[in-house]
């Protein structure tokens, strides 16, 4: 595209920049220019609001801009504390605002609540070189993550400096960019991204260890299960806890290490690990008594059966307080279930009302799952 | 930050990659504003 004669960019010099520049405003700017010997006071300048740009690029039925600060027509949110999304919007704009909020998975989260199935989110945010702007700048690899965690059709990513830029491929093709056009070197990442199902929003794990980890890259191409077929997870990143660690659990805190029972990652490998003993247990804390009709477990997928067939007969117990408990299921099977497969056990109960979830083994055995869902 | 040829140039590819339809309803996060066309990208920070 000739973007010297593109109708958007004639409509944004006739639309935005020239009726805005007040003449005495611009002759002081040119006096200050010439008296300084360079013209950055005239890059200083602004013209008005970007909307009569947006305008002209999207002919949009509805605008609606959100600040910080309350404005007249203006939606006034504080992404830091919660926002609340009233709306949906086809078009999302991130206008180099994200690196200045703290709270950086409030404000993923709200853009991603904001846009409609189908629609798109427009990021613009420095990158490389911008040292000391905002309270954040985003690695060339974000929006793949994002994208990743979320499901989104990434339209374009693009490493964007001045007079240069670059589409992106995957984050390290960075290295690629700056290599082809130093320009780069101090460049913005400008991502348009579809979002394409309703799934609540997922936050994203750095695929940057492809390679150096492939377990975390593993974890980082599997989508967290916070809402599964429309139903909360109530178990989902709730205090749980286990009876042991072992040489093979990933901390040798069981609370530590049974969190991963229920972080909302289904991989396929065991996600806690406790001691060979008696009657080894995991549990979750649902923080107060629930009606708990489905109890999803994954198990570890193994090529040497007996590893998964130690969950053959598996129990689930229920309890109001953590001291009396009910025995609501257990499994007789010879076999394993499975998990990530697509085949987990699924208990179905009748809306027993209980505080407290736990499973365990018969006999001397070790206990370790993929993950555990509470509906 | 505030909105120049380089900017413009992306939302512009958006459009020529018939991404952009018109008629559907827009949410700026940040209300930028214009700068001028050739404003180098460093002096867009605000």
């Amino acid at each position: 595209m000739n973007l010297s004669s593109s109708p958007t960019i004639r409509l944004w010099i006739i639309a935005s920049v020239e009726p805005h520049i007040p003449p005495a405003r611009a002759a002081e700017a040119k006096r200050r220019a010439e008296a300084s010997g360079h013209n950055k006071s005239l890059y200083q300048q602004t013209f008005g609001p970007a909307r009569a740009f947006y305008d002209a690029v999207f002919e949009p039925r509805v605008y609606l801009a959100a600040e910080i600060t309350p404005k007249p027509r203006r939606l006034c949110i504080d992404m830091n504390v919660n926002p609340v999304v009233r709306q949906q919007f086809d078009y999302v704009i991130n206008n180099g605002s994200s690196e200045h909020i703290f709270d950086q998975a409030r404000t993923y989260k709200f853009i991603h609540d904001a846009t409609r199935v189908g629609g798109l989110m427009f990021h613009w945010t420095p990158c490389l070189g911008y040292e000391n702007h905002g309270l954040f700048n985003a690695q060339p690899g974000f929006f793949f993550d994002l994208s990743q965690a979320n499901g989104y059709d990434i339209v374009r990513v693009d490493l964007i400096g001045h007079n240069a830029f670059c589409a992106l491929e995957s984050g390290d093709d960075y290295r690629r960019a700056v290599l082809d056009k130093s320009a780069l070197r101090q460049s913005m990442v400008c991502a348009i991204l579809r979002k394409t199902s309703d799934s609540a929003f997922n936050p994203p794990i750095q695929g940057v260890y492809q390679g150096a980890d492939a377990t975390a890259y593993e974890l980082a191409k599997v989508p967290r299960r916070y809402v599964v077929d429309g139903r909360h997870n109530l178990a989902l990143g709730r205090p749980s806890s286990q009876s042991s660690t072992s040489q093979y659990s990933y901390d040798g805190d069981p609370l530590v290490d049974a969190a991963g029972g229920n972080n909302g990652i289904v991989a396929g490998y065991y996600s806690f690990h406790t001691d060979l003993e008696v009657n080894p247990w995991w549990m979750v804390d649902l923080g107060s008594d629930m009606p708990v009709r489905e109890v999803v477990v994954y198990n570890v997928l193994s090529a040497a059966g007996h590893i998964a067939g130690r969950s053959n007969h598996i129990r689930l117990h229920l309890s109001p307080d953590g001291v009396s408990w009910s025995t609501a299921y257990a499994r007789t099977d010879d076999f394993p279930f499975g998990g990530a497969d697509g085949h987990p056990l699924r208990v179905r109960l009748h809306g027993q009302t209980a505080r407290y979830v736990r499973l365990d083994l018969p006999g001397r055995t070790v206990l370790h799952l993929d993950e555990v869902e509470v509906y | 930050m505030a909105l120049n040829k380089v900017i413009a140039d992306f939302f512009a590819r958006g459009l020529e990659a018939g991404a952009i339809l018109p008629g559907g309803d827009l949410l700026e996060i940040g209300e930028s504003v214009v700068v001028a066309y050739n404003t180098p990208l460093d002096h867009c920070l605000r």
